[in-house]
Formats: structure tokens, sequence, C-alpha cells
């Protein structure tokens, strides 16, 4: 319940601030919010298997975020960023789909 | 142990982030307060983060549109202007025309006048329009790149050079007037009149031709040698014809860097 608040006051926030991306930072979005919804569909499963973990879920999810956006632009700095961004949405996205397998399992049963 | 490279480290890679939650039991969860407040946080960041990536992507979205639109609306005004400048260019044309013809009359130069007109159907910078021929002449039907069997730029050369034997006062080349400053050119594949490549079949119209003439058998017997010996198609029609008016060239003079030499 407190989640989905916090989600919503997060979307009415960004509605209504309106931020403007800095371009230096543009690049490095699109792959926080794949490492983001990871953190998330983790979270997810651990909640379907009754073992979810605040602290946990906080910890892995801005370290997701801090680690992959740090990698893509290591990756930009040594010149291989497009490379590097490809690898780290490869890895990032088995992930969610090895989670989503797992909910699926928990949910459906199959 | 067992198990190829790849398998180890796709396990290793999709590992459970809450391994260590699974053997001891979460105690600080569900306690509320603080660590409700974190969840609550995180997942707002997560909000935020997908808001913020969605408005820069439409953002861009957006920039690159309008850059379009802009351009695309830039190249219709400046059509619309050119031909704006195009249709002035035509009343001017005429007023200095009219104007001309009222200043010949007012001066009751009749002579004048008609030596005008004469120079102007010479110099090909008026319309002409009355009897005359029209010669179509296309390549043999098998005619392949590179082959004789093509319409050069001699072959018009020669017609054209026979129409005015014929006494033609004025002669095109598929719409192209010819000037004193006209060329009949080939550059590669293409015969360039007026500097402007034609395109088959090559339609030559000229006005003011007398079949009487001497020229008309010459013509006759050119076309019949091309027909012959290279199998091109031709076909000649009498009747009226008009002809566009000439674009005229000032010649350019060259002038010497010194004065005294």
């Amino acid at each position: 319940m407190i989640a989905i608040i916090g989600l919503l006051v997060g979307i009415a926030v960004g509605v209504l601030w309106h931020p403007v991306v800095p371009l230096w930072m543009e690049p490095y979005l699109p792959i926080a919010i794949v490492a983001a919804l990871d953190a998330v569909f983790g979270g997810f499963r651990a909640l379907m298997q009754k073992r979810f973990d605040d602290r946990i879920f906080a910890v892995s999810f801005l370290s997701n975020v801090v680690i992959a956006s740090f990698l893509v632009f290591l990756g930009d700095q040594l010149g291989v960023g497009a490379q590097m961004s490809t690898g780290v949405v490869v890895v990032l996205a088995m992930r969610i789909f090895t989670n989503a397998a797992a909910i699926r399992r928990i949910l459906f049963k199959a | 142990m067992s198990g190829s490279v790849l398998e180890r480290f796709l396990a290793q890679a999709t590992e459970d982030d809450y391994l260590d939650a699974q053997t001891e039991p979460a105690d600080s969860g569900g306690s509320g307060g603080w660590s409700g407040l974190v969840l609550a946080l995180t997942v707002g960041f997560l909000g935020l983060l997908l808001v913020v990536a969605v408005f820069s992507v439409r953002a861009s979205s957006d920039a690159r549109t309008s850059t379009r639109d802009a351009l695309v609306e830039r190249v219709t005004q400046l059509s619309d202007t050119v031909a704006g400048q195009q249709e002035v260019v035509r009343d001017r044309a005429a007023a200095v025309e009219a104007l001309r013809g009222e200043l010949l009359t007012s001066t009751a130069a009749a002579a004048v006048q008609s030596l005008v007109e004469e120079y102007a159907t010479l110099a090909a910078t008026t319309e002409v329009v009355g009897p005359g021929l029209t010669v179509v002449i296309d390549d043999a039907p098998d005619a392949e790149a590179g082959s004789l069997n093509r319409v050069l730029d001699r072959d018009l050369q020669d017609i054209v050079n026979s129409l005015w034997q014929m006494g033609a006062v004025g002669v095109a080349v598929n719409n192209q007037r010819l000037t004193q400053t006209s060329a009949i050119r080939g550059a590669g594949e293409a015969i360039l009149v007026n500097y402007q490549p034609l395109a088959r079949p090559y339609v030559i119209t000229a006005v003011g031709t007398s079949s009487a003439g001497t020229g008309g058998s010459a013509l006759q017997g050119l076309l019949e040698v091309l027909g012959s010996d290279y199998g091109l198609v031709s076909s000649v029609d009498v009747g009226d014809v008009a002809l566009p008016a000439g674009e005229l060239r000032v010649p350019r003079y060259a002038q010497s860097l010194q004065e005294d030499a």
C-alpha cells in the first residue's frame, strides 16, 4: 500500500515539477530505468515468496541504478559506451526475465 | 563445478538478491516507520525516473518534428517566392513589349516597328507561330547504349542546318529555341541544346520553311540515309507550329589586365 502511494507521489512530483534532464545525464537515464526495473521485479518476486525486505530492496534499487549508470559512464570514457550499455541491458533484461519467470510460477503455478 | 562457463555465468548473473533474507527471516520487515518510508521513497524515486524519462524522450522527438516542420515551411515559402517572382518577370516582359509597341506607333515609325520585329525574330527572343515543319526522329528500335544506331548530336545538327537552308526563320529542338548562341552538342550519352539535356524522341520544329526550296530534298535525303544506314526512325509533318521564345544570352567579353599591352 505504502509502495503504491510512494509510486503515485513520485509520478505526481515528476509531472508537476517537470524536471529538465541535463544533457550529460540523458544517455544514462534509460539504463538507470532498466536497472530500477530489475530491482522492482526482484522485490516483487521476494514479496511473492514472503521474504521481502525493505532494506534489501532500497539498497539493491539504488546500487543497481548507480552501478549500471557508472558502468555505462565508464564505457563512454573508454570509448566502448555503446557496447557497455548493450552488455548492461542484456544482463539486466536476463535478470528481469528470470524474476518474471519465478513470479509467473508462483502466481499461475506454471 | 560442472557445467559450462556460460551456465555458471548465467547462474551468477541472475542470482537472487534476497538470498540472505531467506536464511534469516526479515525481522525489520513490516515494522512500518523507517523501513516503510525507505520503501515509499525508493518506489517514489522509480516513479520520478519513469516520468522524467518519458518527458525527455517526448521533448527530443518534439524538437525533431519542429525542426522538420520549420524546414518544410521554409521550402514551401521559398518556392512560393520563386513562383511569385517568375510571375513578376512575365508581367514586366509583357509591359516592356507593350510600351515598346506604344512608343513605336506613337512616333509613327512603322518602318522601325517592322525592323524591331524582324530583329526580334532573328534574335529568337519572341515566340513565333506559323506554317512550318515538324521532324520527329528517334533511335533505332534495337539500339544499345554506345552503338551508332542512336541519334547523335551530328544528326540533329545536320537536320537543323537543312531546315535553315529551307528558309526557316526559327527552329526549336524539343521546345528549346535555337538562338545565335545556341549549340547542339553531345555530352556523354545525352544531347545538349542550350545546355539542357534532351530526352528522346527528338522533335525539331521549324517555322517558315518552304518545301519548294532545294533544302527539302536535302532533308528528305538526309533522313533516308539515317534510316537506311543506322535504322533511325523519323517522320516529317507539314503544318502550323509554334516556337517558344529563346533566351537572350548577353555575350561576356574578356578584358586584358594590361591596358597598354
